[in-house]
């Protein structure tokens, strides 16, 4: 197993690399630039505009900028911030603990609804209430987030004062956006959840089990629900992973101060070492992420942990 | 017992008259220790030379303190860090009297020596146009530590109203030296910078050692809360107690809530269409004025600006120095809807049987006027092609002059000469590539004429040929507000949307 993780640690490289000198070059061909941004409606000359550019370096050619900037990124520093000026980890570790903690509630409020409600639509497949989960999935993932997160305000925060409307602090802070961001993903996972339980609950093993005497119970929560697993990790597992790299909408509508406003801004300003920086940033948290997901596989079904044993053969 | 009786009633009278002036005296009013402010702009930085736009000054008018200040009313210039000063006789060298009694938040007293650091500070600055401003001083001397004198590039009857803005304000030598990072942002002004996440909020502590009147408010809290309807949810849910701008779909339920009051202002933002005068199709003066006649605003108004903007009648700020729009006065009619008018123009020009033009813009609101003028020139010949862009990618194509017709907005400043960024050829921000030698002549002259009258007519003439030639059409000026609750004391509003918190307060309940 320590092999596999550090093959796939190694095969992370290839990708960060092709993620940087993706992101740089199509930044490149936008139009406009940082210049364009900072100088907005100023009062100055095309040669004080060619002394800006020059001075911030964009002179060069976006070769040479990129080789630059790799050079820099190989002795581990990511850059400064064309219009922050701070170092760009510095800035993306400030916002990195919201969007956490963010995900990790999303998350939460995921799997703690989906999963059972996914077990029960299995367990009442056909019937009335089967229909009613299965519609309330689909509403979830129509359902814009944007609306749903005003929507949310409006009742708990406005009208009965529950929770507050938005910015970071406590646990009452990050209810509300952590069910605006869990409930496009509850519906997916609650259909995920159904029909891998459906394709369990067929098994002959679970006969026996309910043969020789096993509770209902334990039957559906041990036997049927860890073997159903994996599709599920899988789903949220990648989700963990992608809601990591910041929601806009969501960090919107709540002034939530994560990663994702803050690399939609450093777009928009054609800050192109913000931006290009925060996605090396990103997709190597979602390389762990995922490698963590794969490892888990071999946690859950000890099949796959024997395939990752010293000396197995087929 | 008659004296008795008369030294008791004295006594009563005496305590009559004393005793009500103690019991019927109010108390002193309690203020809200923190007042938090809802922002729809994001800043990145509290360093007032790294930053020049209006959601920047508002936190460094807080923070630090210029020579001088302006009163948007009364339109004067005010004395600030300079008590008084002169200028010479050929209005280059500045004379400048310090104020004695001025701290910085470190606790340094501030002398002309920081003045003189500011400035070289300043040369280098990272923001363009702070660069520029002190790029046009050309020397700096401290004959004392109360006494600065600035020598200026060229003549600027602007200079005194340019330093009031709150990006030319002074530094303290001594922190700056020894943070480069955090130095710039220890400032004079009545407010600390205590804490700043860029994004997020910024936390301002009062300074109990300034120079003017201090604030009753202790903190100021200005949180960044991008979505209007989520700003304007946190000021009725009293997680705000200020709401900056809000939607102007919004304003009936602010209107309606009695715990809430609205201020509403007339911006000093121009929106106005240009056309690239190094195209050939808009290099057609009448093509341009049959556009100009063709135009119905207050319905671009109503449609997209949702009725809230006042009709502009010229291409000058409206509180600017030297405004001119009497166009009758000099021969000139109004550009007002007159179809008839429009289609003479149109009958002269090159392009009578049809043409196609690209108008680009961003933003949602400004394509949704696009869409009205759409319909307006349809009945011209005209086909209008709208192209959608982000903020940066426009600014590269106007630069590049890679359009025809730009429908954008500007906020002038109360200078006359700051007209110059649209109407000077060099300019970055001259949208319509516009190039005329007299204007540029007068430019030139009145900025450098001490002459109120003189300086007037000049800019008068500008006005007129620019409004001759129309290589801009302005359309108006948009209405914007600020809500509050309704027991919120102290604020200022300013045209410009640099509202000034100094002095805001809310009494505790």
């Amino acid at each position: 197993m320590l092999k596999y993780a550090i093959k796939r640690i190694l095969l992370m490289i290839p990708v960060i690399l092709g993620v940087s000198f993706l992101v740089y070059f199509i930044m490149d061909m936008a139009p406009g630039d940082v210049i364009s941004v900072i100088a907005g409606d100023q009062n100055l000359t095309t040669e004080q505009l060619a002394e800006l550019r020059a001075s911030y370096g964009l002179d060069k050619s976006v070769f040479v900028r990129y080789l630059l900037y790799m050079k820099n990124f190989l002795r581990g520093d990511l850059g400064t911030s064309y219009i922050t000026h701070k170092p760009v980890l510095q800035s993306f570790m400030e916002k990195f603990p919201a969007t956490l903690m963010l995900t990790i509630a999303s998350i939460l409020v995921t799997i703690i609804i989906s999963i059972p409600l996914g077990i029960y639509s299995a367990l009442k497949r056909g019937t009335i209430k089967d229909n009613v989960a299965l519609v309330l999935a689909l509403l979830g993932q129509s359902i814009p987030s944007f609306w749903l997160g005003l929507i949310l305000i409006i009742v708990f925060s406005l009208n009965l004062h529950w929770l507050p409307s938005g910015g970071i602090g406590g646990i009452k802070n990050v209810i509300l956006p952590a069910l605006t961001m869990g409930t496009g993903m509850t519906a997916i996972l609650t259909r995920t959840t159904r029909s891998s339980m459906l394709d369990v609950l067929r098994q002959d093993y679970l006969q026996t089990a309910r043969a020789k005497g096993v509770p209902e119970k334990k039957v559906i929560l041990k036997h049927a629900l860890s073997n159903a697993l994996i599709p599920i990790i899988t789903i949220a597992g990648s989700h963990f992973a992608y809601c990591l790299g910041g929601s806009v909408l969501i960090e919107t509508v709540f002034a939530w101060p994560g990663v994702g406003r803050l690399i939609v801004d450093s777009l928009n300003s054609r800050d192109t070492v913000m931006v290009t920086g925060c996605i090396i940033l990103k997709s190597t948290i979602i390389g762990f992420i995922l490698l963590l997901v794969d490892l888990l596989y071999a946690v859950i079904d000890p099949r796959i942990k024997a395939q990752f044993a010293k000396g197995y053969k087929r | 017992m008659k004296r008795n009786l008369t030294a008791g009633f004295t006594l009563v009278v005496i305590l009559g008259i004393l005793l009500p002036s103690r019991v019927s005296s109010a108390p002193a009013p309690s203020w809200k220790n923190e007042v938090v402010i809802g922002v729809q702009s994001k800043t990145t930085t509290t360093n007032p030379t790294a930053a020049s736009n209006v959601a920047h000054s508002i936190i460094f008018m807080l923070t630090h303190n210029s020579l001088t200040g302006f009163d948007e009313t009364t339109k004067e210039v005010l004395p600030e860090l300079a008590k008084n000063w002169k200028v010479s006789s050929d209005n280059k060298t500045w004379t400048f009297n310090l104020r004695d009694d001025v701290y910085f938040h470190n606790g340094e007293k501030m002398t002309a020596d920081d003045w003189l650091f500011t400035i070289q500070y300043g040369k280098n600055a990272s923001d363009g146009t702070v660069k520029t401003f002190y790029n046009s001083i050309s020397s700096a001397s401290a004959p004392d530590k109360n006494t600065l004198v600035l020598n200026l590039v060229r003549p600027n009857m602007d200079f005194l109203i340019t330093l009031s803005s709150p990006f030319f304000c002074v530094l303290n030598r001594k922190a700056v030296e020894a943070d480069s990072v955090k130095g710039p942002t220890i400032g004079t002004g009545p407010w600390v910078n205590k804490a700043f996440v860029s994004g997020d909020y910024a936390l301002l502590e009062r300074f109990d050692k300034y120079w003017g009147e201090r604030p009753v408010t202790k903190t100021l809290r200005f949180r960044y809360i991008p979505e209007g309807s989520s700003r304007l949810i946190a000021l009725e849910n009293h997680e705000i107690d200020v709401c900056q701008a809000p939607n102007n779909t919004e304003l009936d339920l602010i209107r309606a809530n009695k715990n809430l009051k609205m201020i509403s202002y007339q911006s000093s933002a121009l929106t106005y269409l240009a056309f690239n005068m190094n195209s050939e199709v808009c290099r057609d003066a009448n093509l341009r004025l049959a556009i100009a006649y063709a135009l119905n605003v207050q319905d671009i108004i109503d449609g997209a600006a949702s009725g809230l903007a006042a009709k502009a009648n010229g291409m000058w700020g409206f509180y600017q120095f030297g405004y001119f729009d009497d166009w009758e006065s000099v021969g000139l009619s109004s550009y007002d809807f007159n179809l008839q008018k429009a289609k003479e123009y149109m009958a002269k020009s090159k392009y009578s049987k049809g043409v196609t033009l690209s108008f680009m813009t961003s933003t949602t609101w400004r394509v949704n006027a696009l869409q009205i003028i759409q319909k307006q020139l349809a009945p011209l010949g005209i086909k209008v092609t709208i192209d959608e862009v982000d903020a940066a990618g426009l600014t590269n194509k106007a630069t590049s002059g890679n359009y025809q017709v730009l429908m954008y907005s500007i906020a002038f400043g109360p200078e006359g000469d700051d007209v110059r960024r649209i109407l000077y050829p060099t300019s970055g921000a001259n949208h319509a590539q516009y190039s005329n030698s007299r204007v540029t002549e007068l430019l030139d002259l009145a900025v450098a004429e001490p002459d109120t009258a003189k300086r007037l007519k000049m800019y008068q003439e500008v006005q007129v040929i620019v409004h001759k030639e129309c290589p801009y059409i302005p359309l108006y000026y948009a209405n914007s507000g600020v809500a509050m609750s309704k027991d919120v004391e102290g604020v200022v509003i300013s045209a410009s949307g640099a509202h000034d918190y100094t002095y805001v307060r809310v009494p505790a309940k």
